[in-house]
């Protein structure tokens, strides 16, 4: 019996092994910005209406909050709503979001570790110029938070909120590289 | 320690170093056998040209998706698809399609997610402006349920991914040729 529980042993140690341990990683900011065209310098004109692509219907004052928190982190960057373009010729941009997954979790799941309980948002946002439509530029981020148990506790109530300022941040890089730097 | 628990030891820790070994998802995981949407054929030859953006799978690192794999997957689901007759990626086809694979991080411990960007452009033969250029965003998660699963889970989510861009790329390009 005990040469039996050895094998199953070392099955299981070898079918988990290292690769189910993967390591925590934060998720980045994914930034896609076309080379043809000239980002640096522009302006968002309008940030509309933030869209629900998760499948959930996801109750509208969140998307609303999602959509004014973009905004306001804009306007405090000096990149929302000009009517002078910045730079002669360029159109001005505007920032078309959607949220594609949504999951609350549970604060006390996140006692657990592991990914239990973890609350997820995910959500992609797009520069497109204001008349031709086209686009120059996104952003996707996840946010996840997964540990801390009930010390977590109203995070998907703020999850949202975290991600669109991580969403106008990275923005704030693509149209001001060099303050972003700084 | 006698000589059988030396051995145990011994194939404990093999076993462990080999299962850890990354390998890639293969492109036959990631061939989108049932387009999903219905395409119309456009009895037009298709030329699919570079892939980039890959990343090379690292041994001790997680699986990642690689440019020759990713090709592959393309090829074998536009000929499936039937939207392009034949499809090679020898020059001289009446279009060109190539891909950047943009983004696939994986985020999360054992609860993952996947972000998948990837950038394709349509060329028609002879003409130096793209007929069509778009990224494409897959997104999969796996729960931590599938931890049992061990390092094929990574593949699994990869796969999923790729097959839910690839489906996403065949609508795009029949809209956009149905058009013309």
């Amino acid at each position: 019996m005990k040469r039996f529980a050895g094998w199953v042993l070392v099955a299981a140690a070898a079918w988990l092994g290292f690769p189910s341990v993967v390591p925590a990683k934060d998720a980045q900011p994914v930034v896609w910005v076309d080379k043809q065209a000239q980002v640096t310098g522009r302006k968002v004109l309008r940030v509309l209406e933030v869209s629900d692509a998760t499948g959930q219907s996801l109750p509208r004052e969140r998307l609303t909050e999602v959509r004014e928190r973009l905004e306001s982190a804009l306007r405090s960057a000096g990149l929302l709503g000009d009517s002078e373009p910045r730079a002669p010729g360029l159109e001005p941009l505007l920032l078309e979001t959607s949220v594609t997954s949504y999951k609350t979790g549970d604060a006390a799941g996140r006692w657990i570790g592991f990914g239990a309980g973890a609350a997820k948002c995910t959500m992609r946002a797009r520069l497109v110029e204001s008349t031709s439509g086209r686009p120059v530029a996104e952003v996707i981020h996840t946010r996840i938070v997964d540990t801390g148990g009930l010390l977590t506790i109203g995070a998907d109530a703020r999850i949202h909120l975290d991600l669109a300022d991580d969403l106008a941040s990275a923005i704030a890089g693509i149209l001001e590289p060099r303050r972003a730097k700084r | 320690m006698n000589r059988t628990a030396w051995l145990r030891a011994g194939l404990l820790g093999a076993a462990v170093v080999l299962a850890g070994c990354a390998t890639p998802p293969s492109h036959e995981d990631m061939t989108a056998r049932e387009p999903g949407p219905v395409v119309r054929p456009t009895g037009k030859s298709a030329t699919v040209g570079a892939v980039s953006g890959g990343k090379p799978t690292r041994a001790w690192d997680v699986p990642t998706i690689e440019d020759g794999a990713f090709r592959d997957a393309l090829v074998q689901t536009l000929r499936t698809s039937r939207l392009f007759d034949p499809v090679s990626t020898e020059p001289g086809g009446a279009y060109r399609l190539s891909a950047e694979i943009v983004s696939q991080q994986i985020s999360g411990t054992f609860d993952n997610t996947i972000t998948l960007l990837v950038r394709y452009e349509l060329l028609e033969a002879g003409s130096a402006s793209p007929l069509w250029a778009g990224n494409l965003f897959s997104q999969q998660e796996l729960s931590a349920r599938d931890v049992f699963a061990a390092q094929e889970r990574m593949r699994q989510l990869q796969a999923r991914a790729v097959r839910d861009n690839l489906r996403q790329l065949l609508g795009q390009l029949d809209r956009v040729l149905a058009q013309r």
